[in-house]
């Protein structure tokens, strides 16, 4: 599928594709699952009032995904809970914790290389373009946030 | 399965779920897409509740048939009932008769072959015989295991002789092999002559 898309059409295919996607995104960026539903919806809000045109569904998606990692940067800057936080999702505690709590207490830029990399599929290069970055800096991303789950749960991927 | 498996499986069982949905699409007025699962679960409890519901009426309705034809079959029905001992036979023709209302063309010839005797029977609805041979096949208890005749139950269209055959199996008494009823003893006969008497011939 390679059509554009722009207004309500881009809203739609959105809402019916790309839904859980920003929700997941923003599962990883937030604390709690009311936060990430309330992020969620901004994005959406958001891509209501967008006027531009994508190139494709896949430019949709990764406008998406970057806003949605916007938008749970700037709540959490600007807010009371960011000197409580420092940007980060509070380390996990207890033994009852899933391999993707582990991933959210990583520093925001690894654990959104992490997710993106290995749910989403993208290439370093394709994160590197989705989060403004380099390319070089995403696979350091990648890196560090595979060395620091291995410190913690033993290892992440079989390489 | 490794920590990046337990990983992608936990990411994907993150779904936005019905209230984030309505909440966005409320936002955007548009209706979300339904999910029709659980819509049809209400649905089919609530055909279940009425099919349970209306059973008892198809057991009064034991007495009145719609038809000549249901009149006849219902009958024989009733023959096995009180002949042959099958205590629930009424009923469940009653209920086989009610299910398949409207199912049936009338215009169907029931050939049965029994051994060397071979029944003819012209003007019953197809089903209404297959089902009371099912029902008896399915009560089963008067048979033995003795012997076996070949029995084939077969329906013919007599609008354009186009045929169906039927099958129906109960481990005790009938055996069926290939659209073939083995009829194991007397008993067997007899129920079919109880079934359409007056035309049983050899």
């Amino acid at each position: 599928m390679s059509e554009k898309l722009s207004g309500r059409d881009a809203f739609n295919y959105a809402f019916e594709n790309y839904t859980d996607t920003v929700y997941r995104v923003a599962v990883h960026n937030t604390p709690g699952v009311a936060d990430a539903e309330d992020i969620s919806q901004e994005v959406f809000v958001k891509l209501l009032e967008k006027t531009r045109t994508f190139k494709s569904p896949e430019h949709l998606k990764a406008w998406l995904i970057r806003v949605t990692v916007n938008l749970c940067h700037s709540l959490y800057r600007s807010s009371k809970r960011q000197t409580e936080l420092d940007g980060n999702i509070p380390a996990p505690e207890g033994e009852d914790l899933k391999v993707i709590d582990y991933v959210k207490a990583l520093p925001e830029n690894y654990r959104n290389a992490i997710y993106l990399h290995y749910y989403e599929g993208y290439s370093a290069s394709e994160i590197a373009g989705i989060l403004g970055s380099k390319q070089n800096t995403v696979l350091s991303w990648l890196r560090r946030g595979r060395e620091m789950l291995k410190e913690q749960i033993g290892g992440f991927d079989d390489e | 399965m490794n920590n990046k498996e337990k990983y992608i499986a936990e990411v994907d069982s993150l779904k936005a779920g019905s209230r984030l949905r309505n909440a966005i699409a409320e936002k955007a007025d548009i209706k979300p897409k339904k999910n029709y699962y659980k819509m049809i679960i209400p649905f089919a409890a609530c055909i279940v509740i009425a099919v349970l519901i209306s059973l008892p009426g198809f057991v009064f309705r034991a007495g009145r048939a719609k038809s000549a034809a249901d009149e006849v079959a219902y009958e024989n029905a009733a023959v096995v009932d009180e002949e042959a001992g099958f205590a629930d036979a009424k009923s469940e023709y009653n209920y086989v008769d009610s299910v398949n209302k409207g199912s049936s063309d009338p215009g169907f010839s029931v050939l049965i072959t029994c051994g060397k005797k071979i029944l003819f029977f012209d003007g019953f609805r197809a089903t209404d015989i297959i089902n009371a041979l099912n029902n008896a096949v399915r009560t089963g208890e008067p048979f033995e295991n003795k012997g076996e005749k070949e029995i084939t139950v077969e329906i013919v269209s007599t609008k354009d002789n186009s045929s169906v055959v039927y099958s129906y199996y109960r481990e005790s008494g009938v055996i069926i092999r290939n659209n073939t009823v083995y009829i194991l003893n007397e008993n067997d006969k007899n129920f079919l002559e109880g079934i359409i008497p007056e035309t049983f011939t050899d």
